[in-house]
């Protein structure tokens, strides 16, 4: 199959190459003498890469700390499923599905994936595989970070950095309509953009004094650095 | 644990033997320092909360510690590999994250060859051995990667039938993983976090399934991806807690999840005074199902202790007697799971764990599937054992050091065998 490989840590995505890689093998995945449980080969119709992964740990080592290259990178996905592994439940060959990849394992720049069934959630038929693809990782961060952890409430404010940008975006959606009250912060040309996601006011990072904010009740990271240590 | 005074380093910092040059770590001064360790002593929680302190303990097999000392946390830890016989600092630097209450995470870093804690841990090589093959060895303690944790076991739990599955012996690749550690229910409680897992804290204790292709339980540490487990209630022994991730999934999945039982529907339960069989006689029956459970005559009394209404002997009794049932939960297979298809009312469904059926239902669903751990699930199951709603039945506990002799029994042993790691 079709695949993008990267084999060198320094090189970053300059270093991509597209590449032949054997298939996975369905039929040993679907026999009593695979060992993959859990695990559903899906037919790749589009696929997300996060800017950064290839700075990560993963992309290269296994969950052994093992040398995992040549590695595909990528690891957001909608596709179809084309087979199960023996036993599993949930999925059906042939279904739309989307999620989010293990990063330790060759990821979704590819025509075929292999990911546990448990990753993966019903595409609906009149979502499209290109929207599915980009809203698995933006989106499970944005609702994690703002629900899981941060524990929002309605009527709560939320300082959203990036508002603008991929996963900001999602989560000044995901708060305003859960009844949030959303500041967004970025750079003076995201302005527009952030208030139309939502956010209610909008702090120019090169311009306003991000201490101008006050109080909120949550503040969702995602630059880090100082700007996180402001706070 | 540390010994005392390295002239190089200065400032509070703690003092460490020297045992290299800083030409062979190509170190500033102000990173310094291998120091000597007692491995008997090592400690992954100790060198968790060392790393608080803005450094980073890593114990070789050898008992020398390299230790790495920042004044700004932020850049206190170091890659470093030990190739050809000696330290080197890996080429890319680690991006380290931390909480908002001040604790370091444990950061992103490449493997240390070497450079790890040893724990006791059955092993298994060879295929064709079988359980005869087990030893006890002396293995590195393992590293949580991302969403992992690393659990200090308590108790540890053994499936026979699983060193005969291919997991046991090749990982997801298919690529040969052995000497491998088997076991995987685990009761414990949590020592380190890999980078980026929440929901689980370190000291919690906590229980679940861990993955089938991954070194197992039954050895002091183990690693598990984060989602497998649940909190542990403080009033629920480790030894109870590790005997009921397979039972109880299985069970709860077979009956909810893919049977979809309703209350006053009836079931057939297979093997219903064992393993398996017995939690899913309890679960139906406090679903409110109907149970029918099969046997053998000795088990008769203990399938209605657990709560059937009737039994079936599968010696002297004749299954057809059954007449139609809503379900059946399968855990036999062969002759008898063919025959109990044709039990399967119409729109009914046959559940199995005992492999692809040989009998489909006429008008009905026959599922089988492989059990997969789930937090909620377990959470339910373990609340249930807190308030007596159900029980386990625990046979043998054994020490690691005992547990090959008590996986190969001389004679017959009632219940499951649990290997309690830590008294």
């Amino acid at each position: 199959m079709k695949a993008i490989v990267v084999t060198d840590r320094a090189a970053g995505t300059a270093g991509m190459t597209l590449t032949e890689r054997p298939e996975p093998d369905a039929a040993r995945l679907a026999s009593l003498e695979g060992a993959n449980y859990g695990d559903v080969i899906v037919e790749v119709h589009a696929s997300g890469f996060t800017g950064n992964e290839l700075e990560w740990p993963s992309t290269w080592i296994d969950r052994l700390g093992r040398d995992r290259t040549p590695s595909i990178p990528g690891h957001e996905l909608a596709g179809v499923v084309t087979a199960l592994s023996y036993g599993t439940t949930g999925l059906s060959v042939g279904q739309r599905v989307f999620g989010l990849t293990d990063w330790t394992r060759d990821g979704t720049l590819a025509e075929y994936v292999v990911v546990e069934a448990r990753n993966l959630a019903p595409l609906p038929g009149d979502v499209d595989f290109t929207v599915g693809a980009s809203v698995a990782m933006t989106g499970l961060s944005a609702w994690q970070g703002l629900f899981d952890h941060g524990r929002l409430q309605a009527g709560q404010s939320v300082l959203v950095h990036g508002a603008a940008g991929a996963v900001g975006s999602m989560a000044t959606q995901l708060a305003r309509e859960y009844g949030a009250y959303v500041i967004g912060t970025g750079r003076a040309a995201h302005r527009q953009t952030a208030l139309d996601f939502g956010a209610q006011e909008f702090i120019e990072l090169e311009n306003d004094a991000l201490e101008d904010v006050g109080g909120v009740d949550l503040v969702f990271d995602v630059f880090g650095g100082d700007i996180g240590k402001r706070l | 644990m540390l010994t005392a005074d390295d002239p190089r380093e200065a400032g509070g910092s703690p003092q460490l033997d020297a045992g290299l040059g800083d030409d062979d770590l190509g170190l500033d001064g102000h990173h310094a320092a291998i120091g000597r360790v007692d491995a008997a002593q090592c400690d992954p929680v100790a060198a968790a909360w060392l790393m608080c302190l803005g450094a980073v303990l890593t114990l070789a097999d050898a008992a020398t510690v390299l230790v790495t000392l920042g004044g700004d946390r932020s850049a206190a830890v170091q890659d470093v590999n030990f190739i050809g016989g000696r330290w080197q600092r890996a080429r890319t630097p680690p991006r380290t994250t931390s909480r908002g209450a001040g604790w370091t995470v444990m950061p992103q870093r490449q493997r240390l060859d070497t450079g790890r804690c040893w724990m006791k841990a059955i092993m298994v090589t060879d295929q064709a051995a079988g359980m005869a093959g087990m030893t006890l060895a002396e293995r590195p303690v393992p590293e949580a990667a991302g969403n992992d944790v690393l659990v200090e076991v308590h108790a540890s739990g053994f499936t026979p039938g699983e060193l005969s599955w291919p997991s046991n012996w090749t990982d997801r690749l298919g690529r040969d993983r052995t000497p491998s550690i088997p076991g995987h229910e685990l009761a414990g409680v949590v020592s380190t976090l890999g980078y980026g897992t929440t929901g689980l804290s370190v000291g919690q204790r906590v229980f679940g399934l861990t993955d089938w292709t991954r070194d197992g339980t039954l050895a002091e540490y183990a690693v598990v991806e984060a989602r497998n487990l649940a909190p542990l209630p403080g009033d629920v022994d480790f030894t109870v807690g590790a005997s009921l991730p397979i039972s109880g999934l299985t069970a709860w999945q077979g009956l909810f999840e893919h049977g979809r039982l309703q209350p006053g529907q009836s079931a057939l339960v297979h093997g219903a005074a064992g393993g398996v069989g017995s939690m899913v006689t309890q679960l139906a029956r406090e679903a409110g199902a109907y149970i029918i459970g099969t046997g053998r005559a000795a088990d008769r009394q203990r399938a209605l202790d657990f709560g059937a209404k009737e039994f079936i002997d599968l010696d002297n009794d004749s299954l057809e007697d059954v007449g139609g049932v809503d379900l059946v939960f399968d855990v036999i297979g062969g002759d008898i799971g063919k025959r109990s298809a044709a039990l399967v009312r119409a729109g009914g469904t046959l559940v199995t764990i005992a492999g692809p059926p040989e009998a489909r239902p006429a008008d009905g669903l026959a599922i089988d599937f492989v059990v997969v751990s789930d937090r909620a699930q377990l959470s339910e199951i373990v609340q249930r054992v807190r308030d007596g709603r159900l029980r386990t039945v625990i046979g043998n506990v054994a020490t690691l050091d005992d547990a090959v002799a008590a996986f190969n029994p001389t004679e017959r042993v009632k219940g499951k065998t649990i290997i309690r790691v830590r008294p």
